[in-house]
């Protein structure tokens, strides 16, 4: 498994953990609190933040003789950026619609409603991104190093 | 010129046009017989336009033409990444801005939220249009297709 796929599998658990927990404590809080006061639980969402961090835990290794990111990868990764884009405007499309069916044309969306787009198109981006990365390297490892 | 720069001229002109000419009608409706959604319709069939690319601009035939070569595919392909970009950080920068403005206690008609679908849309095809003609050097430089 190279970098790259290391990364990405960390970037999977990260967006699995963090949209899993918010959207349980939502629920949780909904039953104790009630709406709109359990969306404090999206705050979890925070925890995405620790994707930043994969570069850090996933260290390039030095070496002159390393070739660290060749085109077969940015060819891969340019394909996994749109299957990501193209996933978050369906969502986007999606959610559209759904508001539009369940609120009617001329009814009202609370602002915070527009956070939660947000939150759910960068979810939406993260999973489809990664997924299509996995999948494109061939989910596990091939005998290659990095 | 070659196929793409003609493409991305089609989207510019097309979409700018529209807005030009929506605005327009609206402003002419709204001076006549005040406000009403008419006008906005001018928007779309505007747009219906650019269905009809792939048959204005045709890829030559014949098997000594060249539709494209890498350096285009390279070109197209950054496009779309700075496109990609470009879009997300005017979403969130309109979502953000959107949600302060109303206040997190208030509400935003339904209708905002496709507005900003198409909106989202068009300002795409846009930067993919200048992001493509900006790497060709927007005008021609010899090259047919």
């Amino acid at each position: 498994m190279n970098r790259a796929q290391k990364i990405e599998c960390f970037n999977l658990l990260v967006t699995t953990l963090s949209t899993g927990s918010s959207l349980g404590t939502v629920i949780l809080l909904a039953h104790l609190v009630g709406m709109p006061k359990a969306w404090a639980g999206m705050a979890l969402m925070g925890l995405m933040g620790l994707i930043a961090l994969g570069p850090f835990i996933f260290r390039d290794e030095k070496g002159q003789d390393r070739v660290a990111f060749d085109e077969r990868d940015e060819l891969i990764h340019k394909r996994a950026s749109s299957a990501g884009f193209i996933a978050t405007y369906a969502f986007f499309l999606a959610f559209c619609s759904v508001v539009l069916n369940s609120v009617g044309i001329n009814g009202q969306v609370p602002g915070y409603m527009l956070l939660i787009l947000l939150a759910g198109g960068f979810v939406v981006l993260m999973l489809a991104k990664t997924l299509a990365l996995i999948i494109q390297y061939g989910r596990g490892g091939k005998g290659e190093k990095l | 010129m070659n196929r793409y720069q003609k493409l991305a001229w089609l989207n510019l002109i097309v979409i700018t046009a529209s807005i030009i000419i929506t605005t327009a009608a609206i402003a002419i409706e709204i001076h006549i017989r005040g406000y009403s959604t008419i006008a906005w319709w001018c928007f779309p069939a505007i747009l219906v336009i650019l269905k009809f690319k792939p048959f204005m601009f045709k890829k030559p035939q014949g098997q000594d033409k060249v539709v494209c070569d890498e350096r285009d595919n390279f070109i197209v392909k950054r496009a779309l990444a700075i496109a990609y970009k470009t879009f997300w950080i005017v979403f969130i920068l309109s979502c953000f801005l959107l949600f302060f403005l109303i206040g997190p206690e208030n509400s935003v008609p339904t209708m905002t939220l496709p507005l900003m679908a198409v909106g989202g849309a068009l300002f795409l095809q846009i930067v993919v249009s200048v992001a493509i003609l900006v790497q060709y050097g927007w005008g021609s430089k010899g090259e047919k297709s």
